[in-house]
């Protein structure tokens, strides 16, 4: 234990060598920074405003005015991609890192105490992981929205990100499960490790044992986790707002952008393609970012 | 064994009142039932109607009752309710109309993906690093990664609309083309023409939902068929101066396959998901949307039966998936 | 089709006979307005109809009063999960023979002589009696041996109302119109073919259509590429929305269909808060008439309507048609006019903050944004359009327009559609319905007669947002009470005006839904006045195989 910062350095070293090496992944990198930086610097960048209807120019295709061309309401499409990116990325990395965080802290309770703690914790995975999450999520979006249920109002209270903060906490009452069920099998394996034994021996307590020996060896699958849930997060808003069960205007993200040229989208298949193209491209790109942090990261895992 | 699947069948129990339980609250605390709808474009429509018509659908009793009332018409008499919106029972909705044109869909993609999935992840195992694992990697990538209803729509403007008559916009089947009586005459040229009519419709929104599967099972597959290549009896084989196409195929294949079977089983809430947006892009008319229809229109019964009928097939598959990798892997055993 | 009533509605709005021999009124002596007491006011409506002699069932039986008069009992018996409404307004319903019934009505009944007003489901105002009476009495039989509501409802379902031949999949069902139901796969298509014993086929019946098949098709871009495909022939209206009949325009001469667009017969409108209890609608004025006509001189309704929907639509700024002779084209009209309304604004007490919101201070000091909650069903593109076009030319005038849609089935459940009162909705919402009194006397802006939704009446009525003009109430009263003619006319022109200058609802269009049809098909017609799949479906042919155009 007295060398862990000279080898975990050394690893670290290693892990991102590794991980540069991993060509796609480290173009992913510097897609998702864009991204983000478009999506803060959106305002700055952005032509037009993307509220703005302009009945003079409605259905514009791509030109040099319009990169992305112009929507049902002469809207120029590439401000409302780029304020769009500002959603979507927001969504999906809060959901990521919350449904992460919730996943880890069950499963991490889960592994270490085991018993009718477990059990519990397990069944009611089970059962999460039995609903089927699309329907039901429409289900509890109609509820979070609706006057009068205690949801509602406990969302009401935040105004105009209500909405923003109403479909991160759906998502992620669906989406902490599979993160839960892989902590608890490598805190599992992790508690039979000298070290934790180490720990328990020296009389540790048990929420220092979880959170400075389990929780850190388990870091690899959870960012690894995180940075996959960022994409799933990013589809799942998407197919909700595609149903009409998403974000509401003036906030734009992808998924409504879709939503809406569906029905346009005989004369105006630009509206549909570059939304659809960035949420492909972001998620593609966490996905590679993901795969590239595990290669890096976990080398067992490397196939 | 037996004992293993009861005890699995037992522990499914909990899970399904649980689940049966969730949906029923979630659904209920939505605000409007069915009257609300018959009302609304009635203008004759009054207050006496409305309480008359809840008292009459039971709509005025406390949750647990009706709850308790619907648990306990499903298992003695197996009545799932009513559909309100069809007129006929739910269960006749979901399980001769709606079921039987989702499990063809699904079926139809679990099979692409299967079939697509085997030799690509072979091919690119035995082709570590080439072009083509590399190429193939990569389409991997993109079908985990795009979402299934822009998926949808770019197939069918290219395939529909670019290029009209091959394959359909949407929808099941064409209505002047219906399985054909028997006859001696022209029933074979029949039956492959309504084959035919089928086939058209199906294969757009199947490739669509087989799309996450197809990419997720190449993945393991290439992952799987590299594993047993480096394992020590394979390697013997080879040693032996078996050649390499013998050894892909005899040995390192159908071990390799095994375990792909057991994904099949756990695919199946991801197609459930994929299914309610592929059927609403191809406008068929299968369980996935009957559920999103049934939530807008609370139309309960149709979507109680749809979600729960849902669970069941994700926890049996389950067990499923269970029993064939305890067979295939003798390490675990049945207990 | 598949049914036909006593009488329908043309595509101009004119009444035909369907299966009565002619349409009653006054002048034939059918339609008789009776002031039993002499004290000036009408008693009871009595109309006397005669059921075409060649109208006959589908199985072959004539159709008779005996039909009518048992499908009328069936409406009002109390095991009948139906509205007694209107079957309850029927005050006696007289057989006098087989094919000749008189029904009366209590007071005046200015609608009598419209499509389904025999106390039935619109359009199918009769069954036939000898296929239904035993399952009817077998199924009241049973139910009346059981106390509990529920359990009686249950056996009435399963006995009577969805027994065979009612739910079609299970048995044919028996019509008396010119197409018989042969078929039907559920979600996928219904399969009719023509009656060839129909008593009004056109001569030549073997010329026109002799088989419809009616598809489902859920998805509109899918209808979209089918009828540019020309996978169908037709469309229905409704089916088809605005957005799509433009986008399917530009289709239309090179693929060889028509788009039409019968004129509209519904009000796309905003009904706002009124309810001045609430802080909500105290603080943003809406009880004030002047903020209503501020928000309409904002909003460019023409713009729309000529832009985003090609000028296939009106404007609507009465709650009458504009088309209809009721109508009273001298009302106060609210042209986009972003000053006035800005003017209008400022004369209330309100001036722009630094956000562009505008902003003012209450009577007890709190400084009030105007954020204008504004309502709609979520996951309609056409709605969300105009909602969004909307909310900049709100923003244009400094009213923040916060948008809160929610699924169709939540927006319209009692809580909220009818829970304006409490504050359910706060702001306006914005949803369509069919304008009246074209069809039926729902005229519903009176604030008297429970018709404000409240928690105390149990959220029944119709005046949703809870305006209340006294001088509004006492002329609806009377006009309930007025037969047709000049004086209802000017007792609704009034109506419209006093609707006009305080504008407690916001009218955006009127709303029809445009239909496609091949070229070639003739007669192919849909009027905005009948709820059924169109009208006079018997005369639809195409023209190259022989029909010919009947001019309706």
């Amino acid at each position: 234990m007295i060398s862990t910062t000279a080898a975990s350095t050394a690893q670290q070293r290693r892990g991102l060598k590794r991980f540069l090496r991993h060509r796609l992944a480290s173009l992913s990198i510097v897609v998702i920074v864009l991204l983000v930086l478009s999506a803060i610097f959106a305002a700055q960048l952005v032509p037009f405003d993307y509220r703005q209807p302009n009945l003079l120019e409605l259905f514009l295709p791509p030109s040099i005015t319009h990169w992305f061309g112009s929507d049902d309401l002469g809207r120029d499409v590439l401000s409302r991609v780029l304020y769009g990116g500002r959603v979507s990325l927001l969504v999906g990395i809060l959901a990521a890192l919350v449904s992460t965080t919730v996943g880890t802290a069950l499963g991490v309770i889960s592994g270490y105490f085991g018993g009718w703690v477990d059990n519990l914790i397990m069944r009611f995975t089970d059962i999460m992981l039995s609903v089927p999450t699309l329907p039901i999520l429409i289900v509890v979006g109609a509820l979070l929205k609706e006057s009068g249920t205690p949801l509602a109002e406990f969302f009401a209270r935040f105004g105009a990100a209500k909405n923003i903060l109403a479909i991160i906490s759906i998502i992620v009452l669906f989406s902490w499960m599979s993160t839960a069920r892989l902590i608890r099998a490598e805190i599992l394996s992790l508690k039979e490790r000298d070290f934790a034994q180490a720990a328990l021996a020296l009389g540790a307590r048990a929420p220092r044992i979880m959170f400075s020996h389990l929780v850190p060896n388990a870091l690899a699958i959870i960012i690894v986790q995180a940075t996959l849930g960022v994409g799933r997060a990013i589809l799942i808003e998407s197919g909700l707002s595609f149903l009409g069960f998403g974000i509401q205007s003036p906030d734009v993200s992808w998924g409504t952008m879709l939503s809406r040229a569906q029905q346009y989208f005989l004369i105006a298949p630009w509206l549909a393609f570059f939304p659809g193209l960035m949420i492909f491209l972001t998620v593609l790109s966490f996905n590679y970012i993901g795969d590239g942090l595990r290669d890096a990261l976990d080398p067992r895992s490397r196939a | 064994m037996f004992k293993y699947i009861v005890t699995r069948l037992l522990q499914a129990i909990p899970t399904l009142i649980a689940v049966s339980v969730l949906v029923f609250i979630l659904i209920n605390w939505t605000p409007g039932d069915p009257i609300d709808q018959l009302g609304l474009n009635n203008p004759n429509f009054t207050q006496e109607d409305y309480q008359r018509l809840r008292e009459a659908y039971g709509l005025d009793k406390p949750w647990l009752e009706r709850y308790s009332r619907w648990v306990w018409g499903v298992l003695t008499r197996f009545d799932l309710g009513f559909s309100r919106r069809y007129g006929i029972p739910a269960a006749t909705v979901i399980f001769q109309q709606r079921l039987p044109n989702t499990l063809l869909l699904s079926g139809a993609a679990l099979f692409i993906a299967l079939a697509v999935a085997i030799p690509v992840g072979v091919l690119s195992a035995t082709r570590q690093y080439s072009f083509f694992d590399y190429l193939f990697t990569f389409i991997n990538f993109a079908g985990i990664s795009v979402p299934v209803f822009w998926l949808g729509m770019l197939l069918i403007y290219l395939f529909s609309v670019q290029i009209p008559g091959i394959f359909p916009a949407g929808g099941l089947s064409s209505p002047e083309i219906t399985y054909p009586a028997w006859s001696e005459a022209g029933f074979w040229s029949d039956w492959w023409r309504w084959l035919f009519d089928r086939l058209r419709y199906l294969i757009l929104p199947a490739i669509t939902l087989a799309s996450i599967q197809m990419a997720a099972w190449t993945r393991f597959m290439r992952s799987s068929m590299l594993e047993v290549m480096n394992l020590d009896y394979v390697r013997t084989a080879r040693a032996k101066g078996l050649s390499e196409q013998r050894v892909t195929y005899k040995h390192s294949l159908r071990n390799a396959l095994l375990p792909i079977v057991t994904l099949v089983g756990l695919a199946i809430p991801q197609v459930v998901n994929g299914a309610v947006l592929t059927e609403t892009v191809f406008a068929w008319p299968g369980m996935g949307r009957a559920i999103v229809e049934a939530i807008l229109n609370k139309d309960f019964p149709v979507a109680m039966a749809a979600i729960l009928l849902s669970a069941v097939l994700i926890v049996v598959f389950n067990i499923i998936t269970d029993l064939i990798y305890a067979l295939v892997d003798p390490r675990i055993s049945y207990s | 089709m598949i049914f036909v009533g006593l009488v329908y509605f043309d595509d101009e709005g004119n009444l035909k006979p369907g299966l009565a021999t002619e349409v009653p009124n006054e002048e034939n002596g059918r339609v008789e307005f009776l002031d039993d007491d002499n004290d000036g006011t009408v008693d009871r409506t009595r109309v006397r109809w005669t059921i075409h002699p060649e109208a006959v069932w589908q199985d072959g039986v004539p159709v008779t009063s005996a039909d009518y008069e048992f499908t009328y009992r069936v409406n009002v018996h109390p095991l009948i999960p139906t509205s007694k409404n209107l079957a309850e307004r029927i005050s006696s319903f007289e057989v006098i023979d087989d094919k000749n019934f008189v029904i009366e009505y209590s007071g005046i009944y200015a609608f009598a002589t419209q499509p389904g007003q025999t106390g039935l489901i619109q359009n199918v105002e009769a069954q036939p009696k000898h296929v239904w009476e035993p399952l009817f009495e077998a199924a009241i039989a049973a139910a009346e041996r059981l106390d509990d509501p529920e359990a009686q409802a249950e056996v009435i379902r399963q006995k009577f109302i969805a027994a065979a031949p009612a739910t079609s999949e299970l048995g044919p069902v028996v019509g008396n119109g010119a197409f018989i139901f042969k078929e039907w796969q559920p979600g996928n298509f219904v399969r009719l073919k023509r009656n060839p014993q129909f008593f009004r086929n056109p001569e030549n019946v073997a010329d026109y259509v002799q088989e419809i098949i009616i598809r489902f098709i859920a998805n509109t871009p899918t209808l979209q590429v089918n009828v540019i495909n020309g996978e169908v022939n037709a469309t229905t209206s409704p089916g088809l929305g605005l957005d799509e009949g433009v986008v399917l325009e530009r289709f239309a001469e090179a693929a060889g269909f028509v788009v039409a667009v019968p004129p509209g017969d519904k009000w796309e409108r905003l009904h706002l808060n009124l309810f001045d209890d609430l802080q909500v609608v105290e603080d943003l004025q809406l009880n004030d008439p002047r903020t209503r006509q501020a928000i309409a001189y904002a909003l460019d309704r023409q713009g729309l309507v000529d832009t985003l929907f090609g000028g296939l639509v009106k404007v609507a700024n009465s709650f009458i048609l504009s088309g209809d002779e009721n109508y009273n084209p001298d009302i106060t009209i609210y042209e986009y006019n972003p000053e006035k309304a800005r003017a209008l604004l400022a004369e209330l007490g309100w001036s722009a903050g630094a956000d562009g919101i505008l902003r003012r201070s209450s009577a007890d000091g709190r400084e009030i944004r105007f954020d204008l909650q504004y309502k709609t069903t979520a996951g309609n593109a056409t709605r969300e359009r105009i909602q969004e076009f909307f909310q900049s030319n709100l923003r244009e005038v400094g009213i923040n327009a916060v948008i809160d849609n929610l699924p169709s089935g939540s927006f319209f459940s009692r809580e909220h559609f009818r829970g304006a009162s409490e504050g359910a909705w706060t702001g306006m919402i914005q949803f369509f319905s069919t304008l009246v009194p074209v069809r039926n006397d729902g005229l519903w802006l009176n604030s008297d007669n429970n018709n404000t939704p409240t928690v105390d009446n149990g959220r029944s009525g119709r005046n949703l947002g809870g305006w209340n003009n006294e001088e509004f109430n006492t002329l609806q009263a009377q006009v309930v009470n007025t037969p047709p003619g000049e004086k209802r006319q000017e007792l609704l022109a009034r109506m419209q005006e006093i609707y006009a200058a305080e504008l407690p609802i916001i009218g955006i269009y009127e709303r029809a839904d445009p239909y496609t049809y091949k070229d070639g098909l003739l007669n192919y017609n849909f009027s905005i006045f009948e709820n059924s799949l169109s009208i006079e479906p018997w005369n639809w042919g195409w023209s190259q195989n022989g029909a010919t155009d009947l001019g309706q």
